[in-house]
């Protein structure tokens, strides 16, 4: 009797991986995290046209910029608080709705990946988690501001539990400093396994899997935030606060704290403003008082001018970023289909893992490439200074100045996938776990695959491409200006630098010219 | 009125584009033929035009499902039947067609329809 039930119960369970083996088999390939993308690849004569732009524009801001004097590049800067209608947008009722939203929303995306139903279109966690958690969080730390430091729902719920302790209570506060060689390096190492999972990993669209990842992720973010203290460990240990906050380096707003008056006249007495107002980066320092907040509207793309925090930990941070954002486009391509086809029969000998070993060796080395071509760009930047510079120095000083091109192509490469792939939510939103519910009544909504034509996705991808580079162009030129006195040496410093710039972008630019491959 | 005559020019402009644009679509016939679940040429890509009246014309030695992604029509296959899949291609774009529910490994799509605008 027991014999049989323990049988009955071996073939339930064998069942069960039947199963999620047969959900792995049929889940169509799905590249970057999660949906199909339809994209039309850009055709040949607006390659060329973009191309050519891209060259005679960049020779032209580097002939007009070499005529500007660097100190008159000094932002022009709103504080948006003194309107009344930023005040209540940036207060504290409506970040506690936003965070109250935030947090049910990561508490339904993990109960739909547990319970609900694991076709990856009818669950809300593939579509919640790549679509809207990382494109949609991406774009609006770019062109609004660090919206994550505000929804962030880890942080909130830490915060809430911090703020339900007594105020003496031990468990409040950091119990060890952040040594201070680490840098940015946890939040590099976790934001390469996060690019693994998007990329590469076979799970990344099977609810089931996100919903464990993400319990994971809770754990490790609250341990870390336990041990080191929430910003700190916001600052150098979480991948995707750090992210989002190199991209909302870009964004026209940016929150800011001015200091006590006594620490400023303490620190320097004739010091200009942007001196004076302190970066607050991740954790939008909500407990200093109203009248030292800042909301500042500014063009875009100067936030990445100050380059006073960046260490050498955060520059691997950012290529790395950068580099994983352009691999996802590449891996679609025809050439990386034929490298992997070519691979996979080679290797035959390392049986079923091997297109994840070749994705994987290929990410990591794609990596790798992009990391020695800029420290050898920095390198000859530094030559050209006449020791203005050195390389570290010059590694650590343009490196946001690649952020506009690769917001560029976040733009290019995924604004339609947004657009179309995004419009699930509102089919979801009403039945998040594929129960048949209909909560809102739009559980029957069909998205509209022609709300974008091709050509309308053709134009804005070359628009932003072009802009983002010049932008990007203008930046580094800024920077060399500011930082070696010869103008003439700033202009030479800057022909590696353009030639890494225009080469960047004509990667972005060949890849959305290429058909996508699935 | 200068300026409503130029709208008058706009609206006609717009108007007989609409049209033109009607009259240009075709009916566009496309074969799909599948052998043991994977079809041969492998992987080709159809290319119509934008609102071209599109048929897929789909035969199979064995029974299987098929998928046209984004436009989202799904139709079974009979073997040694021609299924038909049809549709207005209103939106432009590479859609893949791919088989669903079958035994053996799939190996990507069978055929993108690639709708390209006019």
């Amino acid at each position: 009797m027991v014999a049989r039930l323990a049988r009955r119960r071996m073939w339930r369970r064998s069942g069960v991986w039947l199963t999620s083996i047969f959900v792995v088999v049929c889940t169509p390939a799905y590249a970057h995290g999660f949906g199909l993308r339809y994209d039309l690849p850009l055709p040949l004569i607006l390659w060329i046209i973009g191309g050519a732009l891209t060259v005679l524009l960049s020779f032209l801001v580097v002939s007009i910029g070499v005529r500007l004097n660097p100190r008159m590049a000094a932002p022009v800067q709103l504080n948006l608080l003194r309107w009344k209608v930023s005040k209540v947008v940036t207060g504290q009722a409506t970040r506690f709705i936003a965070r109250l939203f935030a947090v049910g929303a990561l508490i339904v995306i993990v109960v739909a990946g547990i319970i609900g139903d694991q076709t990856p279109t009818r669950n809300l966690a593939p579509t919640a988690i790549w679509i809207a958690g990382w494109v949609g969080v991406s774009y609006l730390s770019a062109f609004i501001g660090n919206v994550w430091c505000v929804i962030n729902p880890w942080a909130a719920l830490f915060e809430w539990y911090e703020q339900a302790l007594p105020i003496q209570s031990a468990w409040r506060g950091a119990r060890i400093g952040w040594p201070k060689h680490l840098g940015v390096w946890p939040a590099t190492a976790l934001f390469i396994v996060f690019a693994w999972v998007e990329l590469v990993w076979d799970g990344r669209s099977i609810p089931s899997q996100l919903a464990r990842l993400a319990i994971g992720f809770s754990v490790l973010t609250w341990i870390g935030m336990y041990l080191f203290g929430r910003n700190t460990w916001l600052r150098h240990g979480d991948p995707f606060a750090l992210a989002f906050s190199v991209l909302a380096r870009f964004a026209p707003t940016e929150m800011r704290v001015e200091r006590q008056p006594s620490e400023v006249s303490a620190a320097n007495g004739g010091v200009t403003i942007s001196e004076r107002e302190q970066r607050v980066d991740c954790n939008c320092d909500y407990e200093a008082p109203e009248s030292l907040r800042r909301w500042i509207l500014r063009p875009p793309g100067t936030g990445l001018l100050d380059t006073k925090n960046v260490t050498p930990s955060l520059v691997v941070f950012v290529l790395v970023m950068l580099s994983t954002v352009t691999f996802d486009g590449l891996m679609a391509t025809p050439l990386w289909q034929r490298i992997e086809n070519t691979l996979y029969e080679r290797l035959s000998a390392l049986g079923n893992f091997r297109l994840a070993i070749i994705n994987t060796l290929g990410l990591l080395s794609f990596c790798a490439i992009f990391i020695a071509v800029y420290r050898a760009v920095a390198t000859l930047v530094a030559n050209a200074s006449q020791k203005s510079m050195t390389v570290d120095a010059a590694s650590r000083a343009f490196v946001l100045t690649l952020v506009p091109i690769a917001i560029a192509y976040l733009i290019a490469h995924y604004s339609s996938y947004f657009l179309i792939q995004g419009q699930l939510l509102i089919r979801l939103a009403s039945d998040p776990f594929g129960f048949g519910w209909n909560i809102f009544g739009s559980a029957h909504f069909r998205p509209d695959i022609g709300i974008v034509g091709a050509r309308f996705v053709w134009y804005t991808s070359l628009f932003a491409i072009v802009v983002g580079h010049v932008i990007a162009v203008s930046l580094a030129h800024i920077i060399a200006l500011r930082n070696i006195a010869d103008p003439r040496a700033a202009m030479r410093s800057q022909i590696p630098m353009l030639v890494l710039m225009v080469g960047y972008t004509m990667v972005s630019l060949w890849i959305i010219a290429q058909p996508i491959v699935e | 009125m200068r300026f409503v005559s130029s709208r008058r020019t706009f609206l006609i402009a717009v108007l007989l584009g609409t049209v033109s644009q009607r009259a240009f679509a075709e009916n566009r016939v496309v074969e799909l033929v599948i052998h043991n679940g994977e079809a041969s040429p492998k992987a080709r890509v159809l290319s119509v035009s934008q609102n071209d009246e599109v048929v897929v014309r789909i035969t199979s030695d064995q029974p299987l499902r098929v998928h046209l992604h984004g436009y989202d029509i799904e139709s079974d296959v009979v073997p040694n039947v021609v299924t038909s899949i049809r549709f207005t291609a209103t939106a432009t774009g590479r859609f893949p067609i791919e088989v669903h529910y079958h035994q053996s490994r799939k190996q990507g799509p069978l055929a993108y329809i690639e709708v390209r605008p006019r």
